[in-house]
């Protein structure tokens, strides 16, 4: 693979500096920081409910736990965003139009993907002002995790919007690679949940049926721990949770390199597709 | 839309209807599937029977070679079984496992998803000391074994656990010395007998007549204490100890044939990691003790809590394993849980001769420390809910026993994070006993929720004064 060239990388910073300053102009930023926020309300809420109720809760941190469902929100919310991107280039004429000028596919990929990483910025960063103040709200203290948990949902993000450019790059149409991402993340979601249930539930009490399936899921969640960005930020928290630098280490080198092959597939698709509508 | 769009949306809707279609196939086949295979010549169910006032189900159980196994769950033996149907059965690597062969009926009972075995009819195998078990790693021979007499140990009394497998001669030393003891027990029980009759004679000559005792009461005699240590019968079996990883194994009679339906798949896995947990009771709901497995489990507690803490030394394993090593009889057990882990109580620290003491750290200095201590829950008299839990005493409790023993903890004051570790005797800190304990005020405000727009405000703000920068001010049109 040829080497990624200066002006490449300063195109792209172009397109992802424009993209970004499109992204925070509108409201819809705003409008999923303050849903994180809200649902990191809720989960704090509910740990000072238990706390009250039986006197003491054991998780490894009520502040740092409570972002990490916001964090979640913010990769659909990015991963969905992603995934319109090309897509909604292509078949409006813009990719076709850009391409006129010096804009490469590699320089056009990692704009689309500094745009969205800009983004996430900006909704973490009001994650990092809300979450501790509602934590000092509810009287739960201050956290010393809150900064690497936010490295974990900007891993956990960067594997989204990966995806989602990746999606976005193999599709014709902006609704075809949104109903595809919508349906992909669902399922991915559905993998994890099941198996989080499936981690604390007595299974003599389920039907026999689903017990039959229950390898499948098994087998399921442990190939979504390598292609899901849920599983990523999952591994991240477990590494986080135990205190386990090596393994938080590796988490965000292959949440990196997870996101860096998507990358170079979505190039690749964009090449083999065209960029005509 | 073009050609190519219509193709593409049948094509997707084709996919849909297939999967759907896999998902309703795979669920039916599930459901026909849920009886094991072979159980449906082993059960017999007779509908008029299930109908009438006297219903019973009758099941066919057929005579099989099964393997029982006496099996190490890393704190006590547990006893399971092998039957046909179940092709690997599991061990913890290096400890010792006996494997017992024996024809036994056996049947799948459906209702409780498990197979069951006639053991106690069970048949031995006629030429057990002819027999020996071959243990293959791949296709090389790793052991070949011989039934070994074995006893299983019980070091607290025959309602304790059976912690310890004897061997050969010293099974049979000890077997025997039990024996002895258990010989001078009941003597000492049969002299306590007749000491007692003479007590309760002295006791009525007493009432009857106090003056000729010079006024001292008869003293009851002691009750002899029976032997602590408890053995089982010698047994005769092929016994496991294996490293860690996959086997076969096989009987071969005498003549070296494989005896048929005799191999079987050995896993031996070992532990996934150790450490310190901990059961913690609250103080005022002492029936539902929480649990901190690992250091990822930190606590958070209110503040001026008084929490009882019971420290174990634990083990972690892969709970696909570890139930099918617990319940291999159970076909279902373990399912689905092959990417998990469990931890499990291996014994209660505190109860060995080290003076251990659970600590609560602020920075460098000690908030508090508690030792192990006995308790007694005592409920409260009259119509009120409700029980206090007081230190033990002999003399003070109507209970012989303590209800349990533990650190007594009381939470510091003022809220913040504090370390809860257990200290030995010479001030060092257990590995991986510390835990992060965080005091909480817990206020429950509606400014918790209120917080949460505050990305909505500055995002409003920022978009109004971009269009007012804009000239771009937003009119609705009439």
């Amino acid at each position: 693979m040829r080497r990624l060239g200066g002006h490449e990388l300063r195109i792209a910073g172009i397109i992802g500096t424009r993209g970004f300053a499109a992204s925070v102009g509108g409201l819809a930023v705003y409008v999923v920081a303050t849903i994180g926020c809200l649902v990191s309300s809720q989960v704090t809420k509910t740990y000072l409910g238990t706390i009250r109720e039986n006197g003491l809760i054991t998780v490894f941190d009520p502040s740092a736990s409570a972002a990490a469902a916001p964090a979640v929100v913010a990769a659909l919310y990015l991963a969905v965003v992603s995934s319109l991107s090309v897509a909604r280039d292509r078949s409006s004429g813009t990719l076709e139009v850009l391409f006129y000028g010096p804009v490469n596919e590699v320089s056009y990929v990692l704009g689309k993907y500094v745009e969205q990483m800009l983004t996430c910025g900006v909704i973490l960063g009001f994650y990092a002002i809300v979450i501790p103040l509602q934590s000092v709200l509810a009287g739960l203290g201050s956290s010393g995790r809150m900064w690497p948990t936010l490295l974990v949902a900007l891993g956990g993000a960067s594997a989204a919007v990966s995806l989602g450019i990746l999606v976005s790059s193999g599709a014709r149409s902006a609704r075809s690679s949104v109903t595809v991402m919508a349906g992909l993340l669902t399922v991915l979601l559905l993998i994890q949940g099941a198996n989080a249930i499936l981690d604390g539930v007595d299974l003599a009490t389920l039907p026999a049926a689903l017990s039959y399936a229950l390898p499948l899921i098994s087998a399921a969640g442990r190939v979504g721990e390598y292609v899901s960005p849920f599983g990523y930020m999952a591994e991240g928290m477990n590494a986080l949770a135990r205190g386990d630098i090596a393994r938080y280490a590796t988490f965000l080198a292959t949440s990196l390199a997870y996101s860096a092959v998507l990358l170079v597939l979505a190039v690749a698709n964009i090449r083999r597709k065209g960029v005509k509508a | 839309m073009t050609c190519a769009g219509i193709g593409g949306r049948r094509t997707l809707m084709a996919l849909i209807v297939l999967i759907f279609c896999s998902i309703v196939v795979g669920l039916s086949t599930c459901n026909a599937a849920v009886a094991p295979s072979g159980s449906s010549q082993g059960i017999l169910t007779n509908n008029a029977d299930i109908e009438g006032a006297d219903g019973e189900v009758p099941v066919v159980a057929q005579e099989q070679l099964v393997y029982g196994l006496t099996l190490f769950d890393g704190r006590q033996y547990q006893w399971t079984f092998c039957p046909q149907d179940i092709k690997t059965a599991y061990v913890i690597s290096d400890t010792r496992n006996a494997i017992l062969v024996r024809r036994a009926k056996v049947y799948f009972w459906p209702i409780t998803g498990e197979y069951v075995s006639d053991w106690e009819d069970a048949t031995e195998m006629a030429d057990l000391a002819e027999l020996s078990m071959e243990v293959l790693a791949g296709s090389k021979l790793v052991a070949t074994l011989r039934p070994q007499k074995y006893a299983m140990m019980y070091r607290s009394g025959y309602m304790g656990p059976a912690t310890e497998i004897l061997l050969d001669e010293a099974a049979q030393t000890e077997f025997d010395r039990y024996m002895i003891r258990l010989e001078e027990y009941g003597a000492a029980i049969s002299r306590h007998y007749q000491a007692y009759m003479e007590y309760t004679k002295a006791i009525s000559d007493f009432i009857d007549n106090p003056t000729a005792f010079d006024g001292k009461i008869p003293k009851e005699p002691a009750e002899p204490t029976p032997p602590e240590v408890c053995l089982s019968q010698v047994y005769e079996a092929f016994i496991v100890d294996l490293p860690e990883g996959s086997y076969r194994i096989r009987l071969k009679d005498g003549a070296g044939n494989v005896v048929p339906g005799s191999e079987k798949a050995v896993v031996a896995f070992s532990a996934i990691g150790r450490g310190i947990g901990y059961q913690i009771i609250p103080e005022d709901k002492w029936t539902c003790p929480s649990r901190s497995d690992d250091t990822s489990q930190n606590i958070t507690a209110l503040k001026d809590q008084v929490i009882y803490v019971k420290p174990y030394e634990e083990v972690s394993f892969n709970r696909h394993h570890y139930a099918k090593l617990t319940e291999l009889h159970r076909p279902a057990g373990g399912r689905g849980m092959e990417n998990q882990t469990l931890w499990t109580y291996v014994r209660p620290l505190g109860a060995t001769d080290e003076m251990l003491s659970v600590e609560v750290v602020s920075g460098k200095d000690v908030a508090g420390t508690a030792v192990e201590k006995p308790y007694h829950v005592e409920q409260t008299s009259g119509s009120s809910l409700g029980y206090n839990i007081i230190e033990f005493s002999p003399e003070t409790c109507p209970e012989s026993s303590p209800d349990f023993t533990a650190f007594k903890i009381e939470m510091p004051q003022n809220p913040g994070r504090y370390r809860l570790q257990i200290v030995n005797a010479s001030g060092q800190v257990l590995d991986d006993s510390t835990r992060e304990l965080r005091i909480v005020q817990g206020t429950d405000s509606s400014w918790i929720q209120a917080a949460a727009f505050i990305p909505l405000f500055v995002g409003a703000f920022m978009v109004i004064s971009r269009r007012r920068k804009c000239g771009m001010r937003p009119h609705v049109d009439s």
